[in-house]
C-alpha cells in the first residue's frame, strides 16, 4: 500500500492518476477537468508540474481550443523544456494551428490571433504567412498585405503561391502591371519542377 | 531510337549495386562515393538514370561534409522517385545538414551564398539561413541587400531576437535615423521571448 505523509498529496496523486486514465480513454472533457484540478491542487501547496500542463494542453487541443492549447503547451515547456512528450505535443499543436490558419476563410477574425501566436515562437511557415496576406487583403489592409507578400517572395522565391498572392494584392491595389509581373514570376515556377521537398509535417519541418 | 541496352553490362551493374548498401551500412563513405560515381558512369553509358545511385551519392556527400553535392544528388534522386521513403528521409537529412553548414560557415565563406542560392531554389531555407546570408552580405559590404533581407525576416518573424539584433546593428552601421526605434523593439522582444520553446525554426 502506498501512503503519503500528507493527505493533500495523497488526494493529488489520485486525481493525477484519474486525469491520466481519462486522457488515455479519450474522455477529454473529463480529463481536462481533472488536469485542471491537479494544477489547482499543486498551486495550493506551492508546486508546479510540466506534466499537468502537458495533459491540459493535449486535452485542449483535442477539444479544439487551439489557442489555449498552444499557450498551455508553452507553459509546460517553461517548466520542463526537455520533456520529449511536451516537445512532441508542441509540434503537434503548432502544426494544427498552421493547418487551421491555412484553411481559414480570408475574413475569419481568428486569423490574426492565430498568426500572432505562431509568430511569437517563430513557428509560422509560408502557407501561414500567405493566409495572413489573404486576410489582410480581404479586410482592406492592402499596404500591410503588400509588405508581407513582398517579404515572403523575397524569403521564399520558390513558392509559386507566394507570387500569386502578391499578384492578387497588387491587383486589388490597382497595380495591374505589377500584378502581371508577379504572375509571370508564378508562371516561371509553374514551368519549373514541382517543389521537391517532401510534405514535412513537422512533428513532422525543416 | 535509343541504343539497345547491353544486357551483360546491365547484369553486372545489378550484381554490384547492392554492395553500395553494404557500404552505407558499414559507414564507409569515401568508398561509397567512389564506387557510386563509378557505377553511375557505367549506368549512364547504358542510358540508365537510377534514383538509388543518386541516393547513395547524396548519402556519401552528406556524410563526407560536401553539402552542395549532397543537395544536388538528393534533388536528382527526388526528381526520379519523389515518394520513396528512403529518399524523402534523406532529403530532409541532407537539407538539414546543408542548413546547419550554411549557418556554421565563417562569415565571408563562398559556401554561404552558394548554399543559400541552392536551398532557396528548392524552398528549403529557414530564418537562420536568411540571417546567415544577411551576415555574409554585411561582411561583403552589401549593406542594402542585407537590410532588405533582415527587414523581411523581421516582418515575418518579429519575435526573432537575432533578426532584431542584426537589424539594430545595421541601423547603427548605416546611421539610420530610426536606430533608436530598433533598439527599443529589440529590448521589447527580449522581454517577451518565450522560454523553453524549441529554438528558431521559422520556415519561410
Amino acid at each position: 500500500m502506498i501512503t503519503y505523509a500528507d493527505a493533500r498529496m495523497s488526494r493529488l496523486f489520485d486525481v493525477a492518476g484519474r486525469a491520466s486514465e481519462e486522457l488515455h480513454e479519450k474522455q477529454h472533457q473529463r480529463s481536462l477537468a481533472s488536469f485542471r484540478e491537479v494544477t489547482a491542487r499543486l498551486e495550493g501547496v506551492g508546486l508546479t508540474s510540466g506534466w499537468a500542463a502537458w495533459g491540459t494542453a493535449v486535452n485542449l487541443d483535442r477539444l479544439g481550443d487551439l489557442a489555449m492549447a498552444f499557450e498551455t503547451i508553452q507553459a509546460s515547456l517553461r517548466l520542463d523544456p526537455l520533456s520529449p512528450s511536451a516537445l512532441r505535443s508542441f509540434e503537434v499543436i503548432a502544426n494544427r494551428l498552421r493547418e487551421a490558419i491555412a484553411n481559414a476563410a480570408p475574413t475569419d477574425a481568428s486569423v490574426p490571433t492565430l498568426y500572432g501566436l505562431l509568430q511569437q515562437t517563430d513557428d509560422a511557415d509560408v502557407p501561414t504567412h500567405l493566409a495572413m496576406v489573404r486576410h489582410l487583403a480581404a479586410t482592406k489592409q492592402l499596404e500591410r498585405a503588400a509588405a508581407l507578400a513582398e517579404a515572403v517572395t523575397l524569403l521564399a522565391p520558390a513558392s509559386r503561391d507566394a507570387w500569386l498572392a502578391r499578384a492578387n494584392v497588387a491587383r486589388l491595389g490597382g497595380d495591374e502591371a505589377g500584378a502581371a509581373g508577379f504572375e509571370a514570376e508564378a508562371r516561371v515556377r509553374e514551368l519549373d519542377e514541382l517543389p521537391l521537398a517532401p510534405i514535412t509535417t513537422k512533428g513532422k519541418g525543416a | 531510337m535509343p541504343a539497345p541496352i547491353d544486357r551483360a553490362a546491365l547484369k553486372r551493374l545489378q550484381q554490384e549495386s547492392p554492395k553500395l548498401k553494404e557500404l552505407v551500412e558499414a559507414g564507409d563513405w569515401s568508398t561509397l562515393r567512389t564506387k557510386t560515381a563509378e557505377l553511375k558512369a557505367r549506368a549512364t553509358a547504358q542510358g540508365i538514370d537510377s534514383a538509388y545511385l543518386a541516393w547513395c551519392a547524396a548519402i556519401a556527400h552528406h556524410e563526407l561534409g560536401e553539402p552542395t553535392e549532397a543537395v544536388e544528388a538528393i534533388c536528382h534522386a527526388a526528381r526520379l522517385d519523389p515518394v520513396h521513403p528512403a529518399i524523402t528521409r534523406a532529403f530532409r537529412d541532407v537539407c538539414r545538414g546543408a542548413r546547419t553548414r550554411l549557418c556554421d560557415e565563417p562569415t565571408g565563406s563562398a559556401l554561404v551564398p552558394a548554399l543559400y542560392a541552392q536551398l532557396s531554389r528548392i524552398g528549403e531555407t529557414d530564418l537562420a539561413c536568411h540571417l546567415a546570408m544577411a551576415h555574409h552580405q554585411l561582411e561583403q559590404g552589401e549593406v542594402a541587400a542585407a537590410t532588405t533581407l533582415v527587414d523581411a525576416v523581421v516582418l515575418v518573424a518579429p519575435s526573432n531576437l537575432e533578426a532584431r539584433a542584426l537589424r539594430r546593428h545595421l541601423a547603427q552601421v548605416t546611421e539610420d535615423p530610426n536606430a533608436a526605434r530598433f533598439e527599443a523593439m529589440a529590448d521589447d522582444v527580449e522581454a517577451r521571448q518565450p522560454f523553453g520553446v524549441p529554438g528558431v525554426r521559422g520556415r519561410c
